[in-house]
């Protein structure tokens, strides 16, 4: 009885084993499908500092350190991210994740680009702002961007030599995008509400996508306080290629695909055919000859 | 009669040897062009006008070759820029042989998405060089050569089908995350009111060495 027991057992730990390994296999292989999908399931975060009041930063990511020594004014490239739902907080300098003075839930999707910023004073309150980017180009032209993300200037318009480019763009929001030829341009944010105006000058070219991000917390009756620009610009992406033909047009004679082997031998055999015929035919005329002589 | 015969094995024998001849003469010119020397400069694309202007460019690796050895593919490279229209452009030396690099991307071995396309099929629906790109899988293999003599290795991890308007732009061209290469090339079936087919197929692979 006692051995049955223990042939029984060694048969179980075997299934076991067996059963064990095929888990784990199976495991590693769902693990591997899950890399291999992975390759277009990025999304892209750049992080801009636009609030004045929390000063250098740390930035973290679901808890861990994305960004060090985090300073005002300043935009990060896009960094890519896995796609889904994400933390995103900022601590001041060496206080550690657990000191966040802003904290944000990012839901993020595969393949966009995002613009997250830090935004706002103790005065009108802290938060993080998230915009959706395109950073496709659009034909020859340049594509530009503007964001109001400075706090008191109320709603402002953009304009440029005089024409309006963008009306009404209220605080914490960004504009749509504005494709312009290349070019050098003055851009021009006034705000009526606050009798405010300022300019910054651009250099805009072919292909790209700028962002122009107006900042600096504008306080009533303080004349010392001026609107401040910041510039981010990248090289645009281009859209799909056209790699497809018109499968109904008759082909180009010159680009039909030849197999050439079959020829050639056809070639071969037609000469030798040809040369063999050609000295029989001489041969038997000369024996003809010989015969009649 | 005799001479008829005589005439008939002549016109024979020439017809063979000019047969032989033109092959020849094809199979060389082939030849020639696979081993074209190396051009370090910006070629122009696009149809209407130039897209990206040429410019004398030494000592820069500049990618020549890219070898798919699973699909027997082994193509010249040429550089491509934007069309006026904003997407992609093709290559336009051998449209049909040769691929394109995105030169306004990363290069072979450098960090970030280096791209190259070519062309699915020919007018008429014959084959172009990227006719068996769909039959590659994770795992495989892609080479590319520079005018350098540097060989890039790269590993097939996945194999994606998009529309051209929903494709995921910036992982297919800005993704800075790592070493990649994507291939570019159609699928799906041609739209005649779009001149263009349904669908776009990027390969995507990573740097092995």
């Amino acid at each position: 009885m006692l051995k049955i027991h223990l042939v029984l057992t060694a048969i179980g730990r075997r299934v076991l084993l067996v059963l064990s390994m095929l888990v784990l296999t199976v495991a590693l292989f769902a693990g591997m499908q899950g890399r291999a999908a992975a390759a277009d399931s990025w999304s892209f975060v750049r992080i801009f500092h636009a609030s004045p009041d929390i000063g250098t930063v740390d930035v973290f990511m679901d808890g861990k350190k994305l960004l060090s020594n985090f300073q005002y004014g300043t935009v990060t490239a896009y960094t890519p991210v896995a796609a889904g739902m994400h933390t995103l907080q900022l601590a001041a300098i060496g206080t550690g994740v657990n000191a966040a003075v802003l904290t944000q839930t990012l839901a993020l999707q595969a393949g966009t680009p995002y613009t997250v910023v830090a935004l706002g004073t103790k005065a009108t309150g802290l938060s993080l702002h998230i915009f959706a980017d395109n950073n496709q180009v659009a034909s020859n032209l340049a594509r530009v961007r503007f964001y109001d993300m400075s706090p008191g200037t109320g709603v402002v318009d953009v304009s440029e030599q005089g024409n309006m480019l963008i009306n009404g763009l209220a605080y914490a929001q960004a504009s749509n995008y504005v494709n312009i030829p290349p070019g050098s341009y003055t851009f021009t944010f006034t705000s009526s509400q606050e009798n405010m105006s300022a300019s910054v000058s651009v250099q805009l070219n072919a292909w790209t996508v700028t962002g122009i991000f107006a900042i600096n917390a504008l306080n009533n009756g303080n004349t010392d306080s001026q609107l401040q620009f910041v510039q981010s610009q990248i090289t645009g992406m281009p859209g799909m290629p056209g790699t497809g033909s018109d499968p109904y047009v008759a082909a180009e004679q010159t680009s039909l695909p030849i197999s050439w082997p079959p020829v050639i031998l056809l070639a071969l055999c037609s000469a030798s055919a040809g040369t063999i015929a050609f000295f029989c035919r001489a041969r038997g005329k000369r024996h003809t000859e010989e015969t009649h002589v | 009669m005799r001479k008829f015969w005589s005439v008939h094995y002549s016109l024979l024998l020439l017809l063979g040897l000019a047969l032989t001849f033109s092959s020849c003469g094809t199979l060389s010119s082939t030849s020639l062009k696979t081993a074209q020397p190396i051009v370090a400069t910006r070629q122009p694309t696009g149809t209407a006008t130039p897209t990206v202007q040429p410019t004398a460019v030494t000592n820069i690796a500049l990618p020549v070759r890219l070898l798919i050895p699973t699909l027997g593919v082994d193509a010249s490279v040429e550089q491509v820029g934007i069309l006026p229209n904003g997407n992609l452009a093709t290559p336009t030396g051998h449209p049909w042989d040769d691929v394109g690099w995105y030169d306004l991307g990363p290069r072979p071995g450098e960090r970030g998405s280096v791209v190259i396309d070519g062309h699915l099929d020919r007018p008429g629906g014959y084959p172009a060089v990227f006719w068996n790109l769909s039959k590659l899988h994770s795992g495989d293999q892609v080479l590319v050569i520079d005018n350098q003599s540097h060989t890039f290795r790269y590993r097939v991890t996945q194999v994606a089908f998009y529309s051209p308007q929903a494709a995921p732009l910036q992982n297919i061209f800005g993704n800075n995350n790592g070493h990649y290469l994507n291939l570019i090339t159609c699928a799906g079936d041609w739209i005649p009111s779009q001149h263009q087919t349904t669908l776009r197929l990027v390969v995507y692979t990573t740097l092995i060495t």
